[in-house]
């Protein structure tokens, strides 16, 4: 449906719908907007200013008098507006004249009832609303004619096409405010580039509330009336204001006048122009956002694929040097976990050999000690070029996956938003994977075991020797010992030699054992670290690169809300 | 022909050289292309087309003969009665006026019968087509010719198409018959006489000083003194002090469309005067000839400073298209400097080839590739220095192509802040924001020429040590691949952390490999050659990548020549000629 038939079928309801599809409206695109607003590099563009315009004026005149109509008398110098103008109010209120141009004031004049005399005065509520108009000169005309103008605010502007500029930025002002447009025009003037291009095509969406008098139809050969209007209408047709009525008045001689204000009558007496005008121009606003042309662009943003998010997070881990970390925490897992179930004569010396982990920095204590540790910046070389470019690469790519297609503003802001400082993005990167529990600083319950096994084997072994040692020396002082003290043999073999070899060859047996299960235990340590250490990163690629592209993506999404 | 008679002032040698002046700033204003849209280009454009047709419909005829019949053009708004007047000036319903605007189309010259050769040939207005005697309106484009004995002799009329409806040809060919009339006749009303459209013209009128004399048309005779008053107030407060003001009150017209005689005797006495008094006559075509000469060395050089915009906006794109890829190129380059393209991969596959003893292992034995190579086909993994070169591959691709990308993202962000860029990425290809297609490709085979090159430079300085032990026992590849570490490591300082003394240290192993089989001196020239090769490399992508931008500004622009920055200059040099040539011969 278009635009202007949605518009229409709206006007057609009553009165309270039209109220509450306006609000509607006004809420719809008031999202919309600020949506857009959002983002500078879409804040900026025309149709979001124009309907931020909009959106301002409805505000401004849903707080004013809706039992006023607002109805403009607009035209070239020299038309007869104010002629006109008099004419209507049966006063002469406003001062024709031959110079040019005449009126260089807005004027204003107000029908209000003697009926409500009970209820607060024409005047009183009609205030306000001139006040937002800024039409200084005002005008009461009394009702009480067969017509009912009761509410009617009639304006005569200053011309538009006269040298005075300031007089049509008067123009301009006024027709973005008021509800019904009289366009005067007359023979001569008609056709004007400055009235047809200038003017009406702006307010193009406002045919239905638009009236063009022909005025200074007296001037007219009576037979080529007919054909003037006529021109007239395929020129306005042309522009796309066919549904603009045409009238033919003269108002020196009074021909038409009166059909003119029946019109006007029978637009101010349905008091659905001002909110008609409104409906009109927030759908062409929207229109202008969320429309086939508009900036919000014409499809919605797509989800981010699993892939191009796998992406982000390889780049982020391998810029936060996660792959080092990784074969650090495997080296020291390893290398503790020998130290710990190794032979413990000699497994000593594998602790002089350097740390990985604490020559990152990323040794860590427990408890309390943690917090101080994380708090410190791991020794981990800060992302390289390469690793940049790989960050700049991966979200460059998550971006045109979602944007692809649509306006370039967008695929900008989501750019800008995912663009994160070098600087503070690797700091972050280090904050995570220095916060992350390696897993390595306490050995395994069975290292533990095996750790007390080794001893227990060691002090098996002592006890032999010590044994043997006293035996042998108890001989080489001939003194004779029981045979308990001897030991006495377990089988063939005595117990004292048979304590020193188990504890020797069990220890050893039991390192060389554990050492298989120390490397596939620090396989498995590496690999939770790696995993801990990606859920870490992805969380800092969630903050600082996919979640602001996805709030770009929502504001894409709420802008294009503000049609339908 | 030629303006002797009439000009008896002037000397004919220099009315020549005047000629020849005009018709060298004609050809220069031909040439002057205004291809950005900068703001005010429209303007700019439109000014050298009016410029162009005023020397081709006024000035260069004009000047070759002085005695040609004075054009006299009613021009104004739609609805001032223009075909109205001119028919009744003549005598006959010469043109059809009308109630539906905007009424005249095609422009109609009225001449005298005996004037006709002067006005049926191109000598005026040679952009528009001849059509005599009636029948339809054959719309802007041509002029309708019309011969009638109510003109007097050395006098033609032009009836103009109006400057204000809705009808933007009408407007363009108004102003275009206004530059080339010799005596404007401006039609105007009482209702229209303060409009700024027709103002707009007579504050140009004003600045070149043409004859001018306004016509009031349409006016109640209650309100012509008023009215009358008051544009002459306008008039004298707008610098046309001198421009005569002749009312023509509202009447009615006969059945031939005609106003009474008497209503327009006081336009019909001055084109009469004029006609008979060869004097005023010539004074009229002077001043008007002085003023366009004027004007058009002055706004040549209004022109001049647009054009030296343009060329600014030119230098200005092709500038920031240029500071954008330098900027990757210092990048690339200064990441291929400062070692950090050893991590990682690289770092990982260079350790396993020295690391594992394999480079030792080669140096003993010959036999240490045939091992390689049964592992390479057992392990379905390529050979250690394949690896290595790979992972150097792979490191330099991403650096190279990321930088591309980033540089054209930059290149279409300068761009799309400036109003001369804008339109040219609105024309141009839509993906101009991104890295080209096959940029990727062309970088991987970039990178691998490369490797190619040290691989050669390698084989070519072995060339005579082919035999020795050792650089059998590397073979090529482990060389060049060490070389390739060599480079890449080159300033070495800037490895941290844990991986300074790993990296710098694999640097120094292959350093002393490479020592070790083509001496110290050898090393730093083959390195210094190798890092030139991949400077170069990598320079010539981001030049192909930066000609994208360039060729869009040369083909909105045209090809970039050396006479561009001068254009300005010698618009300017010919317009002061035009100048002193008028000077001299007046």
């Amino acid at each position: 449906m278009s635009l202007r038939e949605r518009a229409r079928d709206l006007l057609g309801s009553p009165d309270g719908d039209v109220a509450d599809a306006v609000a509607r409206r006004v809420a719809r695109l008031e999202e919309s907007v600020s949506a857009c607003e959002r983002h500078e590099e879409v804040a900026g563009l025309p149709p979001v200013r124009r309907a931020r315009t909009v959106l301002d004026r409805a505000g401004q005149r849903l707080a004013l008098s809706l039992d006023h109509t607002v109805v403009a008398l607009a035209g070239a110098t020299g038309s007869g507006k104010s002629s006109l103008f008099n004419a209507l109010c049966r006063a002469e209120v406003a001062e024709p004249g031959v110079r040019r141009p005449t009126t260089t004031q807005t004027t204003a004049a107000v029908w209000s009832s003697p009926a409500a005399s009970g209820s607060p005065s024409g005047e009183e509520s009609s205030g306000p609303l001139l006040d937002w108009l800024g039409a200084s000169r005002r005008h009461h005309v009394a009702g009480g004619d067969h017509l009912d103008l009761d509410g009617t605010v009639l304006l005569d502007l200053p011309d538009h096409d006269s040298t005075r500029r300031e007089h049509e930025q008067e123009v301009t002002r006024l027709t973005g405010l008021v509800d019904v447009f009289v366009w005067v025009v007359d023979p001569q003037k008609y056709a004007d580039a400055a009235l047809h291009d200038r003017h009406l095509a702006e307010l193009r969406h406002h045919a239905e509330r638009t009236l063009v008098v022909l005025n200074q139809v007296d001037r007219l050969p009576p037979a080529s009336v007919p054909e003037v209007l006529d021109h007239l209408r395929r020129l306005l047709a042309s522009r796309g204001m066919s549904d603009a009525q045409v009238l033919a008045v003269s108002a020196t001689r009074g021909d038409g006048l009166e059909q003119l204000a029946e019109e006007v009558a029978a637009r101010v007496a349905q008091r659905a122009a001002a909110r008609g005008r409104l409906l009109a121009d927030l759908l062409d606003a929207a229109d202008g956002i969320g429309g086939r042309q508009g900036v919000a662009g014409p499809a919605e943003a797509r989800e981010l694929p699993g892939s191009a998010r796998e992406t982000v997070v390889d780049a982020c881990a391998a810029a936060a040097g996660v792959p080092t970390v990784v074969a650090a925490v495997k080296t020291a897992a390893r290398r503790r976990g020998r130290a710990a179930t190794g032979w413990p004569l000699v497994s000593w010396i594998s602790r002089m050999r350097p740390d990985p982990l604490r020559r990152l920095h990323l040794e860590q204590g427990r408890g309390a000690d943690r917090d101080l540790v994380s708090a410190a910046r791991s020794s981990l070389p800060s992302p390289g070029p390469v690793e940049l470019a790989q960050l700049e690469s991966a979200s460059r790519t998550a971006v045109e996956a979602r944007f692809a297609g649509l306006p370039e503003h967008w695929r900008d802001a989501a750019r800008r938003a995912a663009r994160a400082e070098p600087a503070a993005l690797a700091d972050e990167l280090d904050q995570a994977v220095v916060g992350v529990d390696l897993g390595v600083e306490r050995p395994r319950l069975w290292m533990r075991s095996v750790r007390l096994a080794q001893w227990l084997l060691l002090l098996t072994g002592l006890v032999g020797a010590a044994w043997l040692l006293l035996n042998a020396f108890a001989t080489f002082l001939v003194v004779p010992l029981p045979d308990v003290a001897l030991g006495g043999d377990v089988g063939a073999v005595p117990l004292p030699t048979l304590l020193l070899v188990t504890g020797v060859l069990g220890g050893v047996l039991l390192a060389a054992g554990s050492r298989a299960l120390v490397g596939w235990s620090a396989s498995r340590s590496s690999r939770r670290a790696e995993r801990a250490l990606r859920e870490a990163v992805e969380e800092v690629a969630r903050r600082r690169i996919l979640e602001p592209v996805d709030q770009v993506a929502r504001d894409q999404r709420a802008a294009r809300a503000a049609v339908g | 022909m030629g303006g002797r008679q009439v000009s008896g002032a002037m000397e004919s040698s220099s009315a020549v050289r005047l000629t020849e002046r005009l018709e060298d700033l004609r050809e220069q204003l031909g040439a002057t292309r205004l291809p950005f849209d900068l703001p005010g280009a429209d303007a700019a454009r439109a000014d050298r087309d009016a410029l162009i047709a005023q020397i081709d419909d006024y000035l260069l005829p004009r000047l070759a003969s002085l005695d040609a019949p004075l054009l006299a053009i009613a021009g104004g708004s739609t609805g001032s009665g223009k075909s109205t007047l001119v028919s009744s000036v003549v005598g006959a319903a010469v043109t059809a006026p009308g109630v539906l605007r905007p009424t005249t189309r095609a422009p109609v010259l009225v001449h005298h019968p005996e004037d006709a050769s002067w006005f049926t040939g191109s000598r005026v207005l040679p952009g528009l087509a001849r059509v005599t005697g009636g029948g339809a309106d054959p719309g802007t484009g041509s002029l309708r010719l019309v011969a009638h004995e109510g003109v007097p002799r050395g006098l033609a009329l032009l009836d103009a198409p109006d400057i204000d409806s809705v009808e933007a040809g009408n407007r363009a060919l108004a102003a275009q018959l206004l530059a080339a009339a010799d005596l404007w006749l401006f039609v105007t009303t009482a209702a229209r006489y303060a409009d700024q459209v027709p103002w707009d013209f007579l504050a140009d009128a004003a600045a070149r000083s043409v004859s001018v004399t306004l016509v009031l048309d349409r006016t109640d005779p209650e309100a012509m003194e008023e009215v009358a008053s008051d544009l002459r107030a306008m008039l004298d407060a707008r610098g046309l002090a001198d421009a005569r003001v002749i009312p023509v009150p509202e009447a009615a017209v006969d059945d031939q469309g005609l106003l009474p005689r008497a209503q327009v005797a006081e336009v019909t006495d001055l084109l009469h005067g004029l006609a008979a008094d060869a004097g005023a006559r010539a004074t009229v075509v002077r001043r008007t000839l002085d003023g366009a000469l004027r004007g058009v060395c002055d706004r040549t050089g209004a022109l001049a400073e647009h054009v030296a915009a343009q060329q600014a906006a030119r230098d200005r794109l092709r500038a920031d298209a240029a500071a954008a890829y330098d900027a990757a190129l210092l990048a690339v380059d200064a990441a291929c400097d400062d070692g950090t393209l050893l991590r990682g991969e690289v770092l990982a596959r260079w350790q396993e080839f020295v690391g594992a003893g394999k480079v030792l292992r080669a140096l003993e034995t010959g036999a240490g590739r045939l091992r390689d190579r049964v592992a390479a086909a057992v392990t379905g993994r390529p050979p250690a220095p394949v690896q290595v070169s790979q992972a150097v591959e792979s490191r330099l691709e991403l650096l190279v192509v990321e930088h591309a990308e980033s540089a054209a993202e930059r290149a279409r962000a300068s761009w799309a802040a400036d109003p001369a860029g804008r339109s040219l990425l609105r024309d141009g290809p839509g993906d101009l924001g991104r890295a080209s297609r096959d940029l990727r490709s062309r970088t991987e085979r970039a990178i691998r020429d490369w490797q190619a090159g040290v691989l050669d430079l390698v084989r070519a300085e072995g060339a005579g040590k082919r035999s020795t032990a050792r650089f059998l026992a590397f073979g090529i590849n482990g060389l060049g691949v060490a070389l390739m570490i060599v480079v890449l490591a080159h300033t070495g300082g800037a490895l941290v952390g844990a991986e300074v003394g790993v990296a710098g240290g694999s640097a120094v192993v292959g350093q002393k490999l490479l020592e070790a089989v083509f001496g110290d001196q050898a090393v730093r020239r083959l390195a210094a050659q190798a890092r030139t090769d991949l400077s170069r490399r990598v320079a010539a992508l981001m030049h192909e990548e930066r000609t994208r931008f360039d060729s869009l500004v040369d083909e909105h622009a045209g090809p970039a020549s050396e006479t561009d920055g001068r254009h300005e200059q010698r618009l300017v040099q010919r317009a002061d000629a035009v100048r002193r040539a008028v000077e001299d011969a007046g």
